[in-house]
């Protein structure tokens, strides 16, 4: 039951369903349907013995009975609910309050990614396309590993318009690789800058500019 | 500062939304300024798609709208100065206190709730920034890139027409186009602020069904109903995700309230079935399933035109087909007014209904295991809370007054949605309950091999 109340922390993954939470293994739901279900059968049949027997407090009106009970139900119902707003206010304000645009998205998808449980060394997405656009010239075209919808949105979004994403490794011009285990050697490409050994910029070889760090700067 | 250019953004719309509104006779200004909010919004992005598709600049129709709205504001002042200076006159500490007092204690705890839960969205809305997925793979992207390169967004040629293969090119374009808009006024793309767009959208719905349950309940009973509508998690959640969703519950239930207050009223005012078809309209420029909804709508606005043929016996009576012939016209026509012109561009450029390709709706055999798995998001999820078991509740124990006439109207149109969508996804799509559930990204799962010439080993260190 404690741990019921202990899973505010949103996942930053509910778009179209808020998930169920189950309690001994069934969905709190089920708990509170019949909850509702059996206490209105029993204000019913109160108030049909009153009828019957014509007592004076079958007169009072069953339509407020009913809404103030739900009302209550509702609220208490919700308290878990509530419990994720304040957590969830509470992480925002301390997170992106007066920070920066960057900032936040850094934050944001450091957030998502931990909501995923990956490793530290993915967190730091939105900094290594920082990094690409800091060092790859304006209005190129970039191919970005690995191929994960998520990262391709997230690089295409954020890079635009100073870069421009690509679909196909062979139109790129700049390869941008994060936590992927390459080869010794990239067909076309050659090693560019680098924000730690696992997350580089290649470039395509023809495009190769005398000044490219090879050894690897940063 | 950006925050007050957000603000102006979204007031220039709602005054060119009151130049619509102020030739149909409306009751209440929470209303009227709802709805002008409402149409405001939806035409200035109608338009701004038609202007920009011609190659016209959208800055210059930035500014030829602001000098529009105000000359509007200009000509409202001039014609209704005496009834703003009355209303203002109105105003006094005493007869606010008078009002206040006027609550129970009950209702006091329930605007309480309510305004927590504005306050709420409004400050999720200006604190996140843009993260679903959806969000920045379509709709703030294609306002990103209308922002930057319009002539691109319209040229069909360019590998980014409409978005591009990747940001659902065939999606309808309002959420984009409102996003662009504001960050004309911004001057700047500001994916940040911009949730509190889809807070407005929470405001003026929840408002809206504030409004619309005072013409029918007692005061305390319609904040009880708004309380119900607020606190609901997925819509609380669609209050600052830059989501269609909540636009599109929006304009469809305009559409619905105006069209019931139109066959309920003793006296139909026609321009309410005109309104009526507009929002719609606009709810179809939201989302493709507008054009399901308003499908839905308009084959049970049929079965109640031909209920009540049969209840009057109207056979015989030709100016009463004829009259009937007229609403079903201004229905169609309302709604075809902002439809058509979309659904011309879709087929001229080849776009379809898919939300999967830019083709049209790929129908995939029968798929009962989405029946269970529906009933489950319905009725055993967080989303709507316990409020579809409440409402079959309130069916069952109100039974007759909610099948009476005309109310029976809202009842089928309910369960209409329901089956429409229900129909869909029985026969569109296989989606599994875990997909349903957890529609996000999946990492470890989705990561792939990179498509990258001679690599055959470029796999993720997870």
């Amino acid at each position: 039951m404690i741990n019921y109340f202990r899973q505010p922390i949103e996942l930053y993954s509910y778009i179209n369903i808020i998930p169920r939470i189950d309690i001994f293994g069934l969905p709190d739901h089920f708990y509170f349907y019949a909850i509702i279900i059996l206490i209105s059968a029993v204000i019913l049949i109160l108030f049909g013995l009153a009828l019957l027997k014509n007592r004076p407090w079958s007169q009072v009106k069953k339509g407020r009975i009913f809404t103030y009970f739900i009302l209550l139900v509702w609220f208490l119902t919700l308290a878990h609910w509530f419990n994720i707003q304040g957590h969830w206010l509470k992480n925002d304000l301390n997170d992106f309050y007066g920070k920066s645009p960057v900032e936040r998205r850094q934050q944001a998808i450091s957030r998502l990614i931990q909501s995923y449980g990956l490793a530290d060394n993915w967190h730091d997405f939105y900094d290594f396309l920082e990094f690409g656009r800091q060092e790859i010239p304006s209005q190129s075209r970039i191919y970005v590993l690995p191929v994960d919808p998520s990262f391709l949105v997230w690089a295409q979004y954020w890079l635009y318009p100073d870069l421009r994403l690509v679909d196909d490794s062979a139109k790129a011009d700049y390869l941008l690789s994060f936590n992927v285990n390459l080869p010794e050697s990239v067909q076309g490409f050659t090693k560019f800058k680098q924000l730690t050994p696992n997350k580089l910029i290649l470039i395509r070889s023809d495009l190769l500019p005398d000044r490219s760090d090879q050894s690897g700067g940063n | 500062m950006d925050y007050f250019f957000l603000i102006i953004s979204l007031i220039i719309p709602t005054i060119i939304g009151a130049g619509v509104i102020s030739f149909i006779k409306l009751k209440g200004w929470g209303i009227k300024l709802i709805l002008s909010f409402g149409l405001g919004t939806g035409l200035i992005t109608f338009l701004m798609f038609w202007w920009s598709f011609l190659g016209l600049s959208p800055e210059v129709f930035v500014i030829i709208i602001t000098l529009i709205s105000i000359i509007l504001l200009g000509i409202f002042f001039f014609y209704w100065r005496s009834s703003f200076y009355r209303f203002l006159s109105k105003i006094s500490l005493a007869r606010i206190i008078k009002k206040i007092k006027s609550f129970e204690i009950v209702e006091i705890i329930l605007i309480l709730v309510i305004t927590l839960e504005i306050g709420f969205v409004l400050a999720e809305g200006s604190l996140r920034p843009l993260i679903g997925f959806d969000a920045l793979a379509n709709w703030a992207w294609k306002a990103k890139l209308f922002f930057y390169q319009p002539q691109v967004f319209f040229n069909s040629g360019a590998d980014l027409f409409l978005g591009g293969a990747g940001a659902h090119p065939n999606y309808p374009l309002h959420i984009p186009l409102l996003m662009t808009w504001t960050y004309f006024w911004l001057g700047q793309v500001n994916d940040i602020i911009i949730g509190l767009i889809f807070a407005f959208y929470f405001i003026f719905l929840v408002s809206f069904i504030y409004f619309s349950l005072r013409d029918f309940i007692k005061r305390k009973l319609a904040l009880i109903f708004t309380v119900f509508l607020s606190t609901l998690p997925l819509f609380l959640y669609h209050g600052f995700h830059a989501y269609a969703d909540l636009a599109l519950s929006f304009y469809f239930t305009i559409g619905v309230i105006l069209l019931f207050k139109y066959i309920s009223a003793q006296k139909s005012q026609i321009s309410y079935l005109f309104l009526s078809g507009l929002f719609f309209g606009l709810s179809a420029w939201v989302k493709s399933e507008g054009l399901m909804l308003f499908g839905v709508v308009l084959i049970i606005f049929l079965i109640y035109l031909v209920f009540e043929i049969f209840k009057h016996s109207l056979f015989k009576n030709k100016s009463k087909w004829i009259f009937i012939l007229k609403q079903l016209l201004i229905f169609i026509s309302s709604f075809a007014i902002l439809v058509l012109p979309w659904i011309i561009f879709k087929i001229n450029f080849g776009l379809g209904y898919s939300n999967v390709t830019a083709a049209g709706i790929s129908w995939s055999g029968f798929h009962p295991e989405i029946f269970i798995s529906t009933i489950e998001q319905i009725f055993i999820s967080s989303s709507f809370h316990l409020w579809p078991g409440i409402f079959l509740l309130i069916l069952i124990l109100a039974g007759r007054r909610a099948w009476s006439r005309p109310n029976y109207f809202l009842g089928l149109i309910i369960f209409g949605v329901i089956l429409a969508y229900f129909i869909l996804y029985l026969f569109v799509l296989a989606i599994k309950l875990r997909d349903l559930q957890y529609n996000a990204p999946r990492f470890g799962c989705r990561i792939g091999i990179g498509k990258i010439n001679g690599i055959a080993s470029a796999r993720p260190l997870l």
